[in-house]
């Protein structure tokens, strides 16, 4: 099954087992359901499904009424560059709501588009500023474990928080492992495999990246262990830091953000000043004028490169 | 129609929300608040009217400029005093402050300082009460000729308009934003052609006179529940406490518009009077009910007060 499949598959499941929820966003029941993201959805009795007009704004701040009213929604969402227009809310309204125990839950869910030549108004992937800015929640959604923990435990938990998805996986199959992952700070992050001669650890969407770089790694006998962080705000790195002394006190960091402001940064700064390292790789975009014209928007790993710094 | 009895008690609120803002403007000119306050002299008409049409069930939605509303529907001038002090014996606790007071137990559920932000909070809990199937109960925002410049403004009749949602929207029109006059700052805003064009409904108030707003609130309100639609009600008021400032390009003195702060002209020992027309709603209850019934129950009001707040 693909990404976007299995994603819907999940969100249809989680919103026909609730009543009296609203759905909400442009064209999630109609033509392509934001590309199948939105498609047949039927929540329970006394549930609303909006197609809305083109108001992000205010549609971020309905969610937020919606909440304060104690009936949960989710707001999704085309394009993660749209939300700009709903900052306000993410920001002062969140900020004057969040201190009170939540009635209900909102939640958005956009579409990082990252899939390339859509121009450079269509090219903004770093949720991380949008959670940062006033320290909300947020969640990339990059394999079949993620989806099924943060659709399932997320999307309706009372309070606010983003979620989002690549629309560069759409088409993809979903990543499933063999073996269960392991959850761990509260499944805000997750390891999926476990070698003891380097550690990968990715962040944003870059998981696919570094499974791939894992696979290269273990054809040339080099056993990884393998981390993606699936959440924006820092939190307390000991579980890395820990994992990081039993792999050789090797570490690469995957980012495939374009922010300038991002955890995947703090990391390496903790890994740094506890002494868990020995050789570093750290991999992220770098700035270019290339972002702002039409481009492919990938984030390429040279293997090579990597397995001749580090072994 | 109102009993004179009625009557009596609106005219008794009217006057003690004018003691009570001119004694907190007292206390704000000796710097007993750190807290921004944006006191609302000429604005109690609509409020008190407002606090009388709203049924249970309604909510109230509110901007900076909130006192009216909220001091109305305080337990006692004393517990709103203590929320400016930032106290736990405030009305919310010490919580909000001024420009974010709200006060749930009383339907006020969210006040925001942000222009045009409570806009599109109050359609999503106008939604909130569709989704519960409180058929009767509606949704008032208040909110200003400034605010209503925003594009949320627009955006919220559209989703309102869009969702049969009956939504109150109260347009405090004095004309001014901070200190640029409405003519200075944009071109005429036609708010009833702009209804129209919505199909929504549009009342104007003019005249300051309470139990007229009372009438015309109930018919936008019945009518916004009957056509489930959003209701613009364009109120037309003057914010009073303006003086003049003596500069030397202004020997007779300059202008100036009163928009927050202690109100340097408005003191307790003038009385309740602020202008002899029908800017002031005190003036105009005075021309029905008489100057001699108003100074009685203006003294009686005034003994009380001073006994809750001990000065």
């Amino acid at each position: 099954m693909n990404y976007i499949s299995y994603i819907n598959s999940v969100i249809s499941d989680e919103v026909s087992k609730r009543e009296k929820i609203v759905l909400f966003g442009q064209n999630i029941s109609a033509g392509s359901c934001i590309s199948g993201f939105t498609r047949g959805l039927k929540p329970g009795e006394r549930s609303m499904i909006i197609n809305t007009p083109n108001v992000e704004n205010t549609q971020t701040g309905v969610g937020f009424g919606l909440m304060l009213g104690g009936v949960s929604s989710v707001f999704f969402v085309k394009q993660l560059d749209f939300m700009l227009l709903g900052m306000d809310h993410i920001v002062n309204t969140y900020n004057l709501i969040r201190k009170d125990v939540p009635k209900a839950s909102f939640t958005i869910m956009p579409v990082v588009v990252d899939s390339g030549y859509e121009g450079p108004q269509s090219s903004c992937n770093h949720l991380s500023d949008f959670c940062s800015i006033s320290h909300v929640d947020g969640f990339t959604i990059t394999n079949k474990h993620d989806a099924d923990y943060l659709l399932k435990n997320e999307m309706f938990r009372p309070g606010f928080r983003i979620i989002s998805i690549s629309q560069r996986l759409f088409k993809t199959n979903i990543i499933e492992f063999d073996k269960e992952a392991e959850a761990m700070e509260g499944g805000r992050m997750y390891k999926y495999l476990s070698g003891n001669d380097a550690l990968v650890v990715c962040f944003n969407f870059s998981l696919p990246q570094g499974l791939d770089l894992c696979n290269s790694l273990q054809k040339k006998k080099i056993d990884c262990s393998l981390i993606s962080i699936n959440t924006l705000l820092p939190f307390a790195w000991d579980k890395v830091l820990e994992v990081a002394g039993k792999t050789n006190r090797k570490v690469i960091i995957l980012d495939d953000s374009k922010s300038a402001n991002v955890s995947s940064m703090a990391l390496r700064c903790s890994l740094l000043e506890n002494g868990c390292v020995d050789k570093m790789l750290y991999l992220k975009r770098e700035f270019s004028e290339e972002w702002f014209i039409p481009n492919p928007d990938s984030f390429v790993i040279n293997h090579d490169h990597v397995i001749n710094y580090l072994f | 129609m109102l009993s004179i009895e009625q009557k009596h008690k609106i005219v008794r609120r009217l006057i003690k929300l004018r003691i009570g803002q001119i004694i907190i403007n007292e206390k704000y000119r000796k710097g007993s608040f750190k807290v921004p306050i944006h006191l609302a002299f000429g604005h109690e008409a609509i409020a008190i009217a407002t606090n009388f049409v709203r049924a249970k069930g309604d909510f109230l939605v509110l901007s900076h400029r909130n006192i009216q509303y909220n001091l109305d529907s305080a337990l006692s001038l004393r517990h709103h005093i203590h929320e400016y002090m930032l106290s736990p014996t405030g009305t919310s606790h010490g919580k909000h402050g001024s420009m974010n007071l709200m006060n749930p137990r009383e339907g006020i559920v969210y006040t925001s300082s942000i222009l045009g932000n409570n806009l599109s909070v109050g359609t999503g809990l106008s939604l909130s009460q569709k989704i519960k199937g409180l058929e009767n109960s509606v949704t008032f925002v208040v909110t200003g000729d400034g605010a209503m410049e925003e594009g949320t403004f627009y955006e919220s009749i559209e989703f309102s308009k869009s969702n049969r949602l009956p939504l109150l929207i109260i347009i405090e029109n004095n004309e001014w934003s901070l200190a640029t006059k409405r003519h200075e700052r944009r071109c005429n805003i036609e708010l009833k052609k702009l209804s129209e064009a919505f199909g929504s409904g549009y009342s104007h108030l003019t005249g300051n006179n309470v139990f007229h707003y009372i009438d015309e609130l109930q018919k936008a309100r019945a009518n916004a529940l009957k056509n489930l639609c959003p209701w613009c009600i364009e109120v037309q008021i003057s914010t009073l406490g303006d003086w003049r400032m003596k500069t030397q390009e202004h020997p007779d003195g300059k202008f100036v518009n009163y928009h927050g702060g202690p109100a340097p002209t408005v003191e307790l020992a003038k009385g309740i009077y602020i202008e002899n027309d029908s800017r002031d709603p005190v003036h105009v209850i005075s021309c029905e009910f008489g100057e001699e019934f108003i100074r009685k129950m203006e003294s009686e009001i005034l003994n009380e007060v001073k006994m809750d707040i001990e000065i």
